[in-house]
């Protein structure tokens, strides 16, 4: 048993709907957990205190208005983030999936295609390991490993303390690879400009409607692997068009990362920018 | 889960205003969550208890108000409630709104002693 999630616990509730059963508060949530957490990042906060206390008592309790956002903070991080991009012209990708969609062989294809005309610099999340980093440093262009532990998605002040320690040049791409994990890091924005959600045709086609909380805060979708759609029954048109469902806004790019097959669009379009 | 993430910060807010007003233990939580703020509110409750261990918050009560999702059609500006995160509009059947109400991720107050 997870000591610290507690999966396997008694009286822990989970849900099982059958198709047409109305969902208790839209939250379905399966049962097997099998990431380790506890978060010890620290968060410095500098805090106002501007609340007026109605009921002065000198015993017993009383309610303190407090009205304040859970993850103030890190929305605050994320414009001072958002601000310095802005102030040295730097685009910032946050680059989301699912592990194993294709992001790192993304980035080593964008990074190929494109390093002879625009600067780069790339942090790669991952619970542990610098595996993707050393990929990324082949490609010779700067990088950095932020590692987790246990957190599961990466959050503005692991990006603000990277980009510390980066001397990331103006008008360069700055490009996240978040932790692969599809549902976490929709809540936590990092500063960026776009976020690029990356599903592979290998997922299932109503991955976005499973996951609806990625594909909606998201600006671009990736469509990765299409190498592969020769050995499965999976359509982009139909992963396209679950996507609009959640996300009409989204912007499209259907490629094959490993073959280079589609990459031209991708890349014109970053060229562009 | 990233309920982990949001309860330590609960813990870390709640006990900033608390230490403002020089009260020194919390008893009560009142959350404000939103349909479709991506919590799970059973995995919030667990992971309170175990972030509350050790600090001002430990044993507090924690009540959520769950607040319902409202959408807003882009296409013909009806407002709706929301039945899921893909909700046609009743009024056109378009699949384009705006969320008004359900994101909400908030501590509306604390119960403290001193």
């Amino acid at each position: 048993m997870c000591d610290t999630c507690g999966c396997g616990q008694p009286g822990e509730k989970v849900t099982y709907r059958l198709p047409g059963e109305k969902a208790d508060n839209g939250h379905d949530h399966p049962h097997s957990h099998d990431h380790p957490h506890s978060h010890d990042h620290p968060h410095p906060y500098s805090h106002p205190h501007p609340h007026s206390h109605p009921h002065p008592h000198d015993h017993g309790s009383t309610e303190l208005q407090v009205g304040e956002d859970i993850l103030g903070k890190n929305n605050l991080m994320a414009e001072r983030n958002r601000g310095y991009f802005e102030a040295r012209a730097i685009t910032a990708f946050n680059l989301v999936s699912s592990p194993g969609s294709g992001k790192t062989t993304l980035l080593e294809q964008t990074i190929a295609r494109l390093k002879d005309r625009k600067p780069f610099c790339i942090i790669e999340g991952d619970q542990q390991s610098m595996l993707d980093a050393e990929r990324i440093d082949k490609t010779g262009v700067p990088v950095i490993q932020v590692n987790t532990g246990s957190a599961c998605h990466l959050d503005a002040l692991m990006i603000r303390e990277a980009v510390k320690k980066l001397d990331i040049r103006e008008e360069a791409f700055l490009m996240i690879e978040n932790v692969g994990n599809l549902i976490c890091p929709s809540l936590f924005d990092l500063g960026e400009h776009y976020r690029v959600v990356i599903v592979s045709v290998t997922e299932g086609d109503d991955k976005p409607l499973k996951y609806p909380g990625m594909f909606r805060t998201s600006h671009i979708c990736i469509i990765n692997k299409v190498d592969l759609l020769p050995h499965l029954d999976s359509d982009p048109e139909r992963i396209r068009e679950h996507a609009l469902q959640v996300n009409p806004d989204l912007r499209f790019f259907v490629l094959s990362a490993r073959t280079g097959e589609g990459m031209e669009g991708w890349t014109e379009w970053l060229e562009g920018l | 889960m990233h309920e982990f993430a949001i309860a330590k910060n609960i813990v870390t807010i709640a006990e900033e205003y608390a230490r403002g007003e020089g009260k020194s233990r919390i008893t009560g939580v009142n959350l404000e969550i939103g349909a479709f703020a991506g919590v799970m509110l059973e995995t919030l409750n667990y992971a309170m208890d175990a972030c509350a261990k050790d600090t001002m918050l430990e044993g507090a009560e924690i009540h959520i108000d769950s607040i319902e999702g409202t959408g807003q059609c882009r296409d013909c500006g009806q407002v709706f409630p929301l039945e899921g995160p893909v909700s046609p509009c009743p009024a056109c059947g378009s699949f384009r709104f705006d969320i008004r109400t359900g994101r909400e991720l908030r501590i509306r107050s604390l119960i403290v002693e001193s």
